[in-house]
């Protein structure tokens, strides 16, 4: 318990840094906001464009689509805003051994190499990202229950949990590859996919979405929970397989931190 | 007979330029691949108008006519990636350019030669699986006459052209903003949605895509691929490669004034 207060202590003091630092670059704050929204209208005009000619899309109605693609565009963002930044971070210190510092700190090596630098450029599109789930819930003119809401929070969490879990294996990836930018590239690409409610792919690619790289887990089942089309028993699966990633993702984490052999100090 | 003395040296610097930038690619093998793999949002759109698709057929696309797109321009894809603006505004910001500029070649030409062995790279990767495709499913077959493949080619070439001068003049945007980064990711985004990569043109709002037909998106992407599938009838051919010819000729002028008056402007950092 202890510990867990003084790990969340750290990724406090490292959000500060990032503000105090991103503080600096103002016009870049306001380029990001602007391209942010610039990215919202056109993933809103992709899904407008599928229901110029159809009315649903896998079995989902235009605002549900919507309020998938809110989400999508909401752990889209915080990838690139919280998780992505670290990964830059991690490889120039493995390069050039500076891992080694690291290392000698007393504090949680996991945690300080993947979650130590923030980026506030998303902030805007996370902000976007809920306004559309908002509206897209408003136009539905459904009410969610609070059944409703604490099933999405189950959800919700786990998708931050899986996501945060296959990303702390993939970034260990960096200890064999050094250089692992077009990997992300691919990892982004294949996020992509959630983009759309899960159901419009064939079905041996959709089983892969759910149960071997959980995206569905992240943008469609919590869109599908807020409007109470999925049941307690899913909720739980959810929580458990994001129990399952993390545990993984950190155990090849420390793997990862054997292959490390530090440079030229 | 000046001429042949320029080409003679053209071909030179070329080739010497191409052998150094083939070694570069090899050496990142591994990382192109991944690139290469990267590729995926048009199997996303595929996929998502294949199952719109299933309650019949959008406009004159059913699911076979969506693969065959599809997979053309997957395909024209692989052959117009540019990446130059990265290049340049890590080189304009850093002053990198200033080496460059010491040596008696306008620094185009390494970009141009990077880009083109980057580009035989992927045509050696690309042929066998654009071979065994065709081979294993008849109905992805071409169109292979001669003069559909003149066309093709040369449509794909004019692509490759725009595509690397807006780039690149976006990137010569550095002399004077440190944004650059920033409009090039609008200008992709332009790409994606009125170059073909979200929905074939045609299947826009009548009114829009009559728009759309004009911007230089359509000539960097979606024109070859349509000329591939021969979706663009014979009487409008020409017309539509003259447009994007007259696009070329308009960014290789911009790209000519950017660079004239970024050099005046160019003051290196610390080198």
């Amino acid at each position: 318990m202890k510990r867990l207060m003084k790990d969340i202590k750290l990724v406090g003091l490292f959000m500060k840094n990032a503000v105090l630092i991103d503080m600096e670059y103002r016009a870049h704050f306001l380029v990001n906001t602007l391209l942010s929204i610039f990215w919202l209208c056109f993933s809103i005009l992709t899904l407008k464009l599928f229901f110029y000619h159809r009315t649903s899309l896998g079995g989902w109605a235009y605002e549900e689509s919507l309020l998938v693609l809110g989400l999508f565009s909401f752990f889209g963002s915080f990838i690139e805003g919280v998780l992505e930044p670290n990964v830059a971070k991690l490889v120039e210190d493995i390069r050039f051994g500076n891992f080694d510092f690291i290392l000698l700190k007393p504090v949680n090596v996991q945690l300080i190499g993947t979650l130590r630098s923030f980026s506030m450029k998303k902030l805007p599109a996370m902000f976007g990202s809920v306004i559309i789930c908002v509206y897209a819930l408003y136009q539905l003119h459904y009410m969610p229950s609070i059944p409703d809401i604490a099933l999405f929070l189950m959800f919700f969490t786990s998708g931050f949990l899986i996501l945060y879990g296959l990303w702390v294996a993939l970034i260990a990836t960096a200890f064999w590859f050094i250089q692992i930018d077009s990997i992300m590239e691919f990892v982004f690409a294949v996020f992509e996919t959630g983009r759309f409610p899960i159901t419009v792919y064939p079905t041996p690619l959709r089983l892969v979405l759910t149960y071997i790289v959980p995206i569905a887990f992240i943008t469609t089942f919590p869109a599908a929970a807020i409007i109470g089309k999925v049941t307690f028993h899913h909720a739980c699966m959810a929580l458990g397989l994001a129990g399952i990633i993390l545990f993984v993702g950190s155990c090849f984490w420390k793997y990862a931190l054997t292959r490390y052999s530090s440079a030229s100090s | 007979m000046w001429w042949i003395h320029r080409v003679r040296r053209g071909v030179n610097l070329y080739s010497a330029l191409l052998k150094t930038y083939w070694q570069v690619v090899m050496e990142y093998r591994g990382s192109m691949i991944m690139w290469m793999l990267s590729n995926i949002m048009p199997l996303v759109m595929l996929l998502v108008w294949v199952s719109l698709a299933k309650s019949g057929p959008i406009g004159h696309y059913d699911s076979r006519e969506f693969v065959r797109y599809y997979l053309a321009l997957l395909l024209v894809r692989q052959l117009i990636t540019v990446w130059v603006v990265w290049d340049l505004d890590r080189e304009i910001r850093l002053g990198e350019l200033s080496y460059k500029l010491l040596k008696p070649l306008n620094p185009i030409h390494y970009h141009v030669a990077f880009n083109l062995a980057d580009k035989i790279f992927r045509l050696f990767t690309l042929a066998p699986a654009v071979f065994c495709v065709s081979f294993v499913i008849p109905g992805l077959r071409f169109d292979m006459s001669p003069l559909h493949i003149f066309c093709f080619t040369l449509s794909l070439i004019f692509a490759w052209g725009i595509r690397f001068l807006s780039q690149y003049c976006i990137g010569l945007l550095s002399f004077w903003i440190t944004q650059s980064l920033a409009i090039n990711e609008a200008f992709y985004a332009g790409l994606l949605m009125l170059g073909g990569v979200i929905a074939p043109l045609d299947l826009f709002p009548h009114k829009l895509a009559l728009i759309v037909r004009y911007t230089p998106f359509r000539y960097m992407l979606s024109l070859p691929v349509e000329i591939l599938l021969g979706n663009v009838p014979a009487n409008k051919l020409l017309f539509q490669l003259l447009t994007q010819f007259l696009w070329l000729v308009v960014f290789f002028f911009s790209y000519r004034l950017l660079w004239k008056r970024g050099l005046v402007r160019y003051s290196a950092v610390g080198a």
